[in-house]
């Protein structure tokens, strides 16, 4: 009798963790389906300042600026 | 009333003296040349920038007393030559800044009038084989008659705002040192 009801609570303990491994992975189930999809990427010239793009760049110019070395010395000048 | 005569004789005189040497102290002092060199603008004050180089000053250029300096940027890309000369009336200023030009002619010039000095014209455009942007900015104030000459890329003229601050300080000097002309 001892015996059946260790061998019963054995089983109850591993069906559990079993349950238990299956809801934690139920969340997961997407992620091993998902596939990333492509960022469309506008066509970029390698010689055209990243600030001409209409991106801040490094300096923080902003959309339509350049930061370049020019006559007021290195300022943002429109591109 | 005998002595008071030769004591108010004597008080005249010394005022007459005194007179006398204080307006040939006057005459001398405002005869002192004045030094020219220190007359045209650093465009790094203008621009808030280390971007400009001066050369040496021209004293007297064209035989005009005045001076003339050229300013070039650190890549060598462009230059700022500034002259002021000084006339012995407004009128030969005027009518020198008629006649005068600094370098060869602006090429395809865009004219416009802006708000320095006297008559402030600025013109930009190009060189005659059109390889460097050319922009002139002339004014004048009282005698003095004042000549930019800004010479960069093609396709990158010197800004307008840069050009006219630029010659509304170099008036400001002018008044300041050489008191109006």
């Amino acid at each position: 009798m001892r015996i059946f009801i260790t061998t019963v609570s054995a089983g109850f303990i591993l069906a559990g963790s079993l349950t238990g491994a299956g809801m934690a992975n139920a969340a997961q189930v997407g992620n091993d389906t998902y596939t990333p999809q492509p960022v469309p990427t506008p066509p970029r010239s390698e010689v055209q300042p990243l600030d001409c793009q209409g991106t801040t760049g490094d300096m923080g110019c902003g959309p339509g600026w350049f930061w370049r070395d020019g006559w007021k010395g290195w300022a943002c000048y429109p591109c | 009333m005998k002595n008071f005569t030769r004591v108010l004789s004597g008080v005249v005189a010394a005022a007459g003296s005194t007179a006398v040497v204080t307006i040939a102290g006057l005459t001398s002092a405002n005869a002192q040349p004045v030094d020219y060199s220190t007359l045209p603008v650093h465009p790094n004050g203008t621009t808030d920038s280390n971007a400009w180089i001066p050369g040496a000053s021209v004293l007297n250029p064209a035989g005009q007393p005045g001076v003339e300096t050229t300013f070039a940027h650190r890549d060598g890309s462009r230059s700022i030559t500034d002259r002021v000369t000084v006339y012995d009336n407004p009128e030969a200023a005027k009518a020198a800044m008629q006649s005068n030009t600094t370098g060869e002619p602006v090429a395809n010039p865009f004219t416009k009038n802006v708000p320095v000095g006297e008559g402030g014209i600025l013109a930009t455009g190009t060189s005659q084989d059109g390889s460097k942007s050319v922009g002139t900015l002339n004014f004048t104030n009282g005698n003095t008659l004042t000549q930019v000459r800004f010479e960069g890329p093609a396709g990158d003229p010197v800004p307008e705002d840069m050009a006219v601050q630029y010659g509304q300080s170099q008036d400001a000097a002018n008044q300041q040192k050489l008191g109006g002309g």
